[in-house]
């Protein structure tokens, strides 16, 4: 019987953390007893040969199935990647049908007209997470711009289009004196939503799908979507503005000069 | 052995990725697709399912990203959420039963003189798959994928000295085993 301690102290050495003092302790018992030194040198060959059985190669497919798989995660379910700053607000996008895009704009329009009670916008609306900071480098190019201007001046502002390393961002700021519905609708083949920031509290709730993304906004603000995709797609964005479920805006982008 | 261990170049690509460029997402999956995809194929004993786990722990990181705190190294925390999901599915699976005694399992030797590097490897690969979860689990993580005794901690959430102590044990275990099978003397 081998004491416990010996077959310590010879994974220990084994692994080549033993002390001076360990290894001499060791050699001391592997010398007095032939069985406690047929053992070591029996679990050495074990060791051995667990340290030189090879790593197998995953599956071929494995790569492109975890890749599509964050793809299909972000179109989902966009993560907010940027550093958190305090003094911002932030949210995750959730795939809402439709049907609850149109119940969002009427809840929103319904609070905006309930604005003298207390507490009935705050249940209503998206919960905002903590925050963004900036997620862009200072490496940008502008691929092209759509000015918004209404008939009936309700609303204002435009939305850029610009590259920014392998990114593709639109920035939306508009100034609304009543609520609107916008829409911006990308290719979806060519580009997918990365994630959604927002610059101050107009913008009010969110939808996106493979296509597009939607939002409610009042007052002044905006927000920056960021898309993984190429540049050559920035000329199909489409921008367009609802106003009570009416369509009143939409645009294309003029290309950069 | 192969190791993944570059703390530094796993900081630069998160921060990469915090910015936005999912370049670097894609290099964070090249770089540790092989070992997760091993570990969980040594705990599930399945291709396929280790590769929903490896696809899970990948959508995971992806989702906690920006809640990952970099005080701790990349690769621990990786290493963490694929024995966190391998764990749990295994827990799920139910198909351990049989190894939870701890007990040696002994087995008829082969009959088999000589084995190639391939049939040996197999043997291994088979013994290990014997052993307990908690006990493959440091077997593979310290032959494997090289980690020292206070990154298993680390990983594994327990003290330093369990580490050791279920190490030592599953060395005995496959010793006996492969002993058993006249692998090893």
């Amino acid at each position: 019987m081998i004491e416990p301690k010996v077959i310590d102290l010879m994974n220990l050495a084994i692994d080549g953390v033993a002390s001076p003092r360990e290894r001499a302790e060791l050699e001391k018992a592997l010398a007095a007893d032939p069985t406690t030194r047929s053992y070591y040198e029996s679990l050495a060959r074990v060791v051995e040969k667990l340290n030189h059985d090879p790593m197998p190669e995953p599956p071929a497919e494995l790569e492109p199935r975890i890749l599509d798989a964050v793809q299909r995660e972000s179109v989902r379910r966009p993560v907010q990647m940027a550093p958190v700053r305090k003094g911002f607000f932030s949210f995750k996008l959730r795939p809402w049908s439709t049907f609850g895009l149109g119940l969002a704009a009427g809840v929103l329009i319904f609070a905006v007209i309930q604005q003298g009670r207390p507490g009935m916008w705050s249940a209503r609306t998206v919960d905002p997470g903590s925050v963004s900071g900036s997620m862009v480098s200072d490496e940008r190019a502008t691929l092209g711009s759509i000015p918004v201007e209404t008939d009936k001046g309700t609303v204002s502002g435009a939305a850029t289009i610009e590259e920014q390393g392998s990114n593709m961002v639109v920035r939306l700021r508009l100034q609304s004196t009543v609520p609107i519905e916008w829409h911006v609708d990308f290719d979806g083949d060519s580009w997918s939503l990365l994630r959604v920031e927002r610059e101050g509290t107009a913008t009010a709730a969110f939808a996106a799908n493979r296509t597009s993304v939607q939002g409610l906004q009042t007052g002044e603000g905006g927000v920056t979507l960021v898309f993984h995709g190429t540049r050559d797609a920035a000329q199909a964005v489409v921008l367009k503005l609802l106003q009570a479920g009416e369509p009143v805006f939409e645009g294309r982008p003029t290309a950069a000069r | 052995m192969s190791s993944v261990k570059d703390p530094n170049a796993d900081a630069i690509l998160v921060r990469q990725c915090l910015a936005g460029d999912s370049r670097a997402f894609d290099a964070l999956v090249r770089k540790y697709e092989k070992p997760l995809y091993h570990l969980a194929l040594r705990m599930t004993r399945d291709r396929d399912d280790a590769m929903d786990i490896v696809q899970g722990v990948f959508v995971k990181v992806y989702q906690k990203l920006d809640s990952y705190d970099d005080k701790h190294e990349f690769f621990s925390w990786i290493y963490r959420i694929t024995i966190n999901e391998s764990i749990n599915f295994t827990n799920r699976a139910k198909r351990n039963e049989e190894y939870q005694s701890g007990e040696s399992v002994v087995l008829a030797p082969t009959q088999e003189a000589a084995r190639s590097a391939e049939a040996l490897s197999e043997e291994i690969i088979e013994a290990i798959e014997m052993l307990k979860p908690d006990y493959r689990m440091v077997i593979v993580l310290k032959h494997y994928h090289d980690f020292s005794y206070q990154e298993m901690a680390d990983v594994l959430g327990v003290p330093e000295k369990t580490v050791k102590s279920r190490l030592f044990t599953a060395r005995q275990q496959l010793k006996d085993i492969l002993t058993a099978r006249g692998i090893t003397e």
